[in-house]
């Protein structure tokens, strides 16, 4: 589990997001080619290779989005800033 | 590119849907906003999920039909056999029968395991897969594949009684099934062997499908 905190907390987020988008459209290519072409090397390679890629770029995504999640909650919010601010009077 | 059925086209859909949404986000780049989040959770999860479900529903369909089981050139002798209309050939006389059809290599071939059946048959054709890419078959001239390559194990007679039942009167009031009741048991004679119903494909065995005609 830290293992996992260690690596959210350093996630490039953005970069993340944008990888796992070309390995979604890459796996998702493949499977299109094995549905309009059913060879045998295709078929195995689309419920294979495809789904491995597939797997990846959601994992890559789960990853972001538990980064997100984790900066939102342990950046200090507006409220803690005001309060941390030396009264005016 | 063959006929599509309603699953492949369910299929082509949702990987459609999925691909706009990534598309999306690879041009646009947007603000990780909570809307983002949700578009891309379907693009990257729900809609290749169905995406990936419903294509490996229809390669498996795909792949117990027999213009698949001959896509390889080293079974083409055996799919235009199977495929002849005039052929009396065991392969041929199956494929015509309206309830085996196209899927005649796979139901005579499939292992009828139980339960895992269709899956063990299925796991076994990815040995048929690897050995034509990467075993030679797909380098390896026609006329040397028919003398080279051979089915795996000896084909058990319990395939043919999972559709002609051997408990039936036609199939005991036949002197031979009763003579050779044991022997068929054990495989030690073949249902489809030269003597008894033929050769499945006799080009394969050197001989016409004339022999095929009981």
């Amino acid at each position: 589990m830290r293992f996992v905190s260690t690596i959210v907390a350093k996630w490039p987020t953005e970069r993340a997001l944008i990888a796992a988008s070309w390995v979604g459209l890459s796996a998702l290519a493949i499977m299109a080619a094995s549905l309009l072409y059913p060879a045998p090397i295709l078929l195995v390679a689309g419920m294979l290779v495809a789904q491995l890629l597939g797997t990846v770029a959601f994992v890559l995504y789960l990853l972001s989005v538990a980064a997100v999640y984790r900066q939102e909650t342990t950046a200090p919010t507006s409220g803690d800033e005001a309060s941390e601010k030396p009264e005016q009077t | 590119m063959n006929q599509l059925s309603a699953t492949a086209i369910s299929a082509l859909l949702t990987a459609t849907l999925a691909a706009l949404l990534l598309l999306h986000h690879v041009l646009i780049r947007p603000k990780l906003t909570g809307a983002t989040r949700i578009r891309l959770l379907l693009g990257l999860g729900v809609f290749p999920a169905a995406t990936a479900a419903l294509n490996t529903a229809e390669a498996m369909e795909r792949s117990t039909t027999r213009q698949f089981c001959g896509s390889c050139h080293v079974m083409e002798q055996h799919l235009r056999d199977a495929s002849d209309p005039e052929s009396t050939s065991l392969a041929s006389r199956h494929g015509r029968s309206a309830y085996i059809g196209e899927t005649n290599c796979y139901r005579c071939h499939a292992d009828y395991d139980g339960m895992m059946g269709y899956s063990l048959t299925k796991l076994r054709g990815m040995r048929h897969v690897y050995l034509y890419y990467f075993g030679g078959y797909r380098n390896m001239p026609q006329e040397t594949a028919i003398r080279k390559i051979a089915i795996a194990k000896p084909y058990p007679n319990s395939n043919c009684l999972q559709c002609h039942s051997g408990k039936l009167d036609s199939f005991r009031d036949v002197r031979e099934h009763t003579a050779l009741r044991e022997e068929l048991e054990t495989n030690h004679v073949a249902c489809a062997s030269a003597g008894c119903h033929g050769y499945s494909h006799p080009f394969s065995k050197g001989v016409t499908s004339e022999h095929a005609t009981r």
